[in-house]
C-alpha cells in the first residue's frame, strides 16, 4: 500500500470533518426551525439538546469544526504563499497539536456547561 | 470568461474565512453569552418581570434573548448571511467529494444535482425559518 | 547486510501477477537499481524494469519502493531503514509487464498543456533577452525528469481520474507559463481552468513528497492556481 504521508491524512481528515459538520448543519437548522414556532416548541427541543448522546455528538463536532477550520488556514495559506507551501509538514502538526489542545480544553468546557 | 472552476476554487476559500468570522460570532453570542456565561440578562438588559419569568424555567432564558436579539434585524441579517454561506461551503464542499469520489458519469450527476437539491431545500428551511421568527416577547 | 526483496511480476501472457522473493547479500550503500541487477544477473533473468542512466537524470527507473515512489537508482539500502525491501510498479497506469508500466496516461495529461516554447507576438528580431530574476521564477520546474512519480503518487491521479492532466503536467505548465519569453498562455489556461486541470488538486503533498528532484510541486501548482484566478 502507498504511504499515508501527513499531507494525505489530513486531506482525508479534512474530508470526513467536512461531511460530519454539514450533517449537523443540516440538523443544526432543521431543529432551529422548529424552535422558532415559540416558546413550547424551544423547550422541548432545549430537552433532546440535553440527552447525554447529543452532548457527546457536540463535543466531537468541536473536534470536527477545529481541525477542518485550522487545516483550511493552512491549506488557504500553503496555496497563496511558498512561506507555508515549503513548511507543509512542519504546519501540519501544528495543526494537529492546536486542534488535540483546543479540543481538549474547549471540549471539557462544553461537557461541564449546563448545555 | 468561461470559467470552469477557477471561481468556485476562489468561493470556496473567501466563504471559508467569513465562516470563520461569522461562526466566532455567532458562537460566542449564542452558545456562550446566552449559555453557559448567562451574561444574556445583563446584556440584554432584562427587567424584573422577564427575570421572573426565566426564573420559573431557566430555558426560557435562551428563548426570551433569542427573542430580544431577533428583535433587531441586523441579527436576522446576520443568520441569513451566515446560513447562506455556511450551506453553500458546506454543499459544495459535498459536491467536490461527490466530483472525486464518484467515478461513474451518470452517477456523479445525479449525486451532484441531489447535493443542490438538498442544500437548497435546507437554505431555504433556515432563511424562512430566520426571516418568519416573530419573537413572542412578555 | 541481508535483505529480503519482494518484487513484483506480471507475465502479460498468461495475465498472472504475483511477489517473488529474493534474499540478498547486499552493502547498505548500494542502491536499489544494484540490487535489482544483481537479481537479474544472478537470481532470475526475466524480471523486467526500465532503467538507463542509472545516475538519476532519465527518470526512467520511478518505482514503488517500501510504498513510496522513488527512482531505484536513487536510493540508498541504508536510507530505507529496513531489511525488506517491497517493490512494485508505478500505480494508476496499466502494468505491461512486472515493473515496467505503460506511460501513455502520465504522457498524455504532459502533452495538454502544451510542454514547448509557444513565442509570443511580435517575437523579437534577433535573441531573446531574459532578466537573471525572470529566469528564477520557473528555475525549479526545469528541473523536472518526467519520471511520473508525483503524477502516480496522487490520489486524484490513481484513485479517480486518469484524465486528471496531474502534477507532472502542472509542473510542466509552470515552467512555460512563468517563462517571461513564452506567450502560449491563453492555450494553456483552458487546459488547467477545468474539471480534469488544477481543480482536482487538493495540495495534498503526495507529489512535492514522491519527487526525485526535489522540485516544490505543490507550490508551483499554488502559483498556476493563483495565475489562473486571476487571468480567467
Ligand atoms: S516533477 Fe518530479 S516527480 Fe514529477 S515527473 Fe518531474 S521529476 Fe518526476
Ligand atoms: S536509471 Fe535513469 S533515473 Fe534511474
Amino acid at each position: 500500500m502507498y504511504k499515508i504521508k501527513e499531507g494525505m491524512l489530513s486531506w482525508l481528515l479534512h474530508k470526513i470533518t467536512g461531511v460530519a459538520i454539514v450533517a449537523y448543519l443540516i440538523i443544526h437548522i432543521w431543529s432551529m426551525a422548529k424552535m422558532s414556532k415559540g416558546p413550547e416548541a424551544f423547550n422541548a427541543v432545549i430537552e433532546t439538546y440535553k440527552t447525554t448522546l447529543f452532548r457527546a455528538g457536540e463535543v466531537l463536532l468541536l473536534g470536527a469544526i477545529l481541525f477542518h477550520g485550522l487545516n483550511g488556514f493552512r491549506l488557504i495559506l500553503a496555496e497563496f504563499t511558498a512561506w507555508a507551501s515549503k513548511r507543509h509538514k512542519l504546519l501540519i502538526y501544528l495543526t494537529y497539536v492546536l486542534a488535540v489542545v483546543l479540543f481538549i480544553i474547549g471540549g471539557w468546557f462544553m461537557w461541564r456547561a449546563e448545555g | 470568461m468561461s470559467s470552469r472552476g477557477s471561481q468556485a476554487w476562489l468561493f470556496q476559500r473567501v466563504t471559508a474565512v467569513l465562516i470563520f468570522l461569522l461562526l466566532g460570532t455567532h458562537v460566542f453570542l449564542y452558545h456562550y453569552l446566552m449559555g453557559p456565561a448567562n451574561w444574556g440578562y445583563d446584556i440584554l438588559g432584562f427587567g424584573a418581570a422577564d427575570l421572573a419569568k426565566i426564573k420559573a424555567d431557566p430555558n426560557l432564558m435562551k428563548y426570551y434573548s433569542l427573542a430580544k436579539v431577533f428583535a433587531n434585524p441586523m441579527w436576522k441579517v446576520f443568520d441569513v448571511t451566515l446560513i447562506t454561506v455556511g450551506t453553500y461551503h458546506g454543499f459544495y464542499g459535498i459536491k467536490a467529494i461527490i466530483d472525486d469520489w464518484v467515478t461513474h458519469n451518470g452517477w456523479r450527476a445525479i449525486g451532484n444535482w441531489v447535493t443542490y437539491l438538498i442544500g437548497f431545500i435546507i437554505w431555504v428551511i433556515g432563511v424562512v425559518a430566520v426571516i418568519s421568527f416573530t419573537p413572542k416577547l412578555y | 547486510m541481508q535483505v529480503t526483496v519482494e518484487v513484483f511480476r506480471y507475465d502479460p501472457d498468461t495475465d498472472e501477477s504475483r511477489f517473488d522473493t529474493f534474499i540478498k547479500e547486499v552493502d547498505p550503500k548500494d542502491r536499489v537499481l544494484d540490487v535489482m541487477m544483481a537479481i537479474k544477473d544472478e537470481d532470475d533473468g526475466t524480471i523486467a524494469f526500465r532503467k538507463s542512466c542509472a545516475h538519476g537524470v532519465c527518470g526512467s527507473c520511478a518505482m514503488e519502493i517500501n510504498g513510496l515512489n522513488r527512482l531505484a537508482c536513487q536510493v540508498l539500502i541504508q536510507d530505507l531503514k529496513s531489511k525488506r525491501i517491497h517493490i512494485r510498479p508505478i500505480k494508476g497506469m496499466k502494468v505491461l509487464r512486472d515493473l515496467i508500466v505503460d506511460m501513455e496516461a502520465f504522457f498524455a495529461g504532459l502533452e495538454k498543456v502544451k510542454p514547448y516554447f509557444i513565442p509570443g507576438e511580435p517575437a523579437p528580431a534577433a535573441e531573446y533577452h531574459q532578466s537573471v530574476k525572470d529566469r528564477a521564477v520557473f528555475d525549479e520546474t526545469t528541473k523536472c525528469i518526467m519520471c511520473g512519480s508525483c503524477t502516480t503518487s496522487c490520489p486524484s491521479f490513481r484513485w479517480f481520474n486518469r484524465e486528471f492532466v496531474g502534477p507532472a503536467a502542472f509542473v510542466k505548465a509552470h515552467r512555460f507559463i512563468f517563462d517571461s519569453r513564452d506567450g502560449g498562455n491563453e492555450e494553456r489556461l483552458g487546459v488547467l481552468d477545468d474539471k480534469n486541470g488544477l481543480w482536482r488538486c487538493h495540495s495534498i503533498y503526495n507529489c512535492t513528497d514522491a519527487c526525485p528532484r526535489e522540485i516544490d510541486i505543490t507550490k508551483a501548482i499554488g502559483d498556476l492556481k493563483r495565475y489562473t484566478v486571476i487571468h480567467r
